[in-house]
């Protein structure tokens, strides 16, 4: 559905992208994931037809990304979009559909939340009733393909959640959906697969869970004392560090051999134990590891 | 055409709904008009003989280069301009909607200071309506192409207030329009000869076309043309 192959950008000295290849399915929701400054809204609006590229090739479904939006078949969440102060958004909607040649939705304003505010001015709509807006003028002309940028950063809890709603249905009703958000939770219980981008390049891709299971082997047992203790070196945990609550994390490969061991030293030398926890990484640690890496790199 | 022909209407209608709009393009012209005309009638009774084109190209001025400049920059905004490429909502139709808006509303004051004018303070009607509107057309497009320029160079409001006074107020000034234009001396003089309002006001104020100012506005119009074209080139091809 999209191809993206060998995608390079920059911007004077500074190189953005480093060679992007991505290849879309239909009906995927698609997360891109990275740090600040990893070039995910300069790769999304490559695809989206507002940048130039200098080198590479994106297919959206057989035509250029300029084409694809001239075409109607994206659809278009910026991160940071806006309209006139005095615009409302029945002008906005009208304005956005006479473009596309078709009847003017109201119905989405109103799938929306946004039936009351219909005729109120850009400038009196709350932060969610923006992005909810842009959301619904971005589905106006029925799109095949929705680009989300950090489609819930500043909404409040609420709107958040039924953004998520908003989203699962479309997916329901066959959208395919490229998604970059710095919410981990929110990537990872919306997208199929999910792309991290480190310094310009996709350093990882796959499902959430798969890119978590890379790492499935390694467990993180967290033990708290009653009393500070100079802990030995374990054969079978790496101490991996101390959390803020006082907390001695380990990293093990062999979570039962290593819990054994921690709880062997506990009781030879009659520790109080106050709390004992293992964990596996999260996507989100999993990501700040990937992010160290290059940063080591 | 039936896009470019709602978003001229939208854009009128947005432009109606701003009070900057209202404040630039209507009330101080027309306030200006009252108040110049009172004073200027009583004080030098021979201003009736210029009144109408002096008001006229003042309003214009004003109303072109900062109102209707004002009310694009919003849409030159990367935010803005991103919003409506992306929903493949061409940006020349923002500028061309904007051009005709201007139009509109500076065309209902002119006719308004060409009928009342007359009959509050008694000033002499255009020796010639064809030159004269000849003149005001040829005037009103390119100052109506430079107030659409200048958002285009400025990347914020402050900047555009000064871009837009350092083009308001010579030719206020240096335009012929507040002091007969032969009394400036030598430099002034050069600079009011490169500003739009100065030809507008030579040729509004004859009988017959005066070929050479006539030409001077025409040859505003491609140069406009192509600078905004260049501007909005290098705004749209990339927003890095």
């Amino acid at each position: 559905m999209i191809k993206v192959e060998g995608l390079h950008k920059s911007y004077g000295a500074n190189h953005v992208l480093r060679g992007i290849d991505l290849a879309l399915e239909k009906n995927e929701i698609f997360g891109l994931l990275g740090p600040n400054g990893a070039g995910k809204t300069t790769m999304l609006e490559i695809m989206e037809g507002l940048r130039t590229r200098e080198e590479g090739h994106i297919d959206i479904m057989g035509h250029t990304p300029a084409e694809a939006v001239r075409k109607g078949i994206l659809g278009v969440q910026l991160q940071s979009s806006s309209l006139p102060e005095v615009m409302t958004p029945l002008d906005a909607m009208t304005l956005f559909c006479r473009w596309r040649n078709q009847e003017v939705r109201t119905d989405l304003l109103s799938r929306f939340g946004l039936e009351k505010e219909m005729k109120k001015p850009y400038k009196h709509l709350s932060m969610g009733q923006k992005r909810r807006l842009h959301l619904a003028l971005a589905l106006a002309h029925e799109p095949g393909i929705l680009f989300l940028d950090e489609p819930t950063a500043g909404l409040d809890v609420e709107a958040r959640v039924a953004l998520h709603e908003d989203i699962k249905n479309m997916k329901k009703k066959g959208l395919t959906m490229v998604l970059a958000s710095h919410d981990m939770a929110e990537v990872e219980s919306l997208c199929d697969r999910v792309g991290i981008l480190v310094s310009g390049r996709i350093k990882k891709i796959g499902s959430p869970r798969a890119i978590v299971d890379e790492v499935a082997g390694e467990t993180i047992i967290r033990v708290k004392l009653a009393t500070p203790h100079e802990w030995p070196v374990f054969t079978h945990a790496e101490r991996h560090g101390e959390s803020a609550e006082g907390h001695v994390e380990w990293q093990t490969e062999d979570a039962l051999e290593g819990l054994l061991e921690i709880l062997g030293h506990i009781k030879k030398n009659d520790l109080a134990l106050l709390d004992i926890t293992l964990k596996k990484q999260t996507l989100e640690e999993r990501f700040i590891a990937i992010a160290k890496e290059d940063d080591a790199e | 055409m039936k896009p470019w022909l709602y978003t001229i209407y939208l854009k009128t209608r947005l432009d109606w709904r701003s009070s900057e709009i209202w404040i630039t393009h209507f009330l101080v012209p027309i306030i200006f008009f009252f108040v110049v005309g009172a004073v200027f009638t009583a004080v030098m009774p021979e201003t009736e003989e210029t009144l109408i084109p002096t008001m006229v190209i003042f309003t214009a001025t004003m109303g072109a280069l900062i109102g209707t400049s004002g009310t694009l920059l919003p849409y030159t905004e990367t935010p803005t301009r991103k919003s409506l490429k992306a929903a493949g909502i061409p940006f020349s139709s923002i500028l061309l909607s904007t051009f005709v808006a201007g139009l509109i509303n500076l065309l209902i004051v002119t006719f308004f200071i060409l009928f009342v004018a007359p009959l509050a303070f008694n000033a002499a009607h255009p020796q010639s309506y064809a030159v004269f509107f000849g003149g005001y057309f040829l005037f009103l497009a390119p100052t109506l192409l430079v107030g659409i320029l200048l958002p285009l160079l400025a990347k914020d409001a402050s900047r555009l207030t000064i871009y837009s006074q350092a083009v308001f107020l010579p030719s206020m000034l240096l335009s012929g329009i507040m002091f007969p234009f032969e009394m400036l001396p030598g430099a002034l003089s050069a600079i009011g000869y490169i500003l739009p309002a100065t030809h507008a006001m030579m040729i509004m104020t004859e009988d017959a076309f005066p070929i050479v100012n006539l030409l001077v506005l025409l040859g505003f119009i491609p140069a406009l043309l192509l600078l905004i074209g260049w501007r909005m080139h290098r705004l749209l091809l990339d927003e890095g």
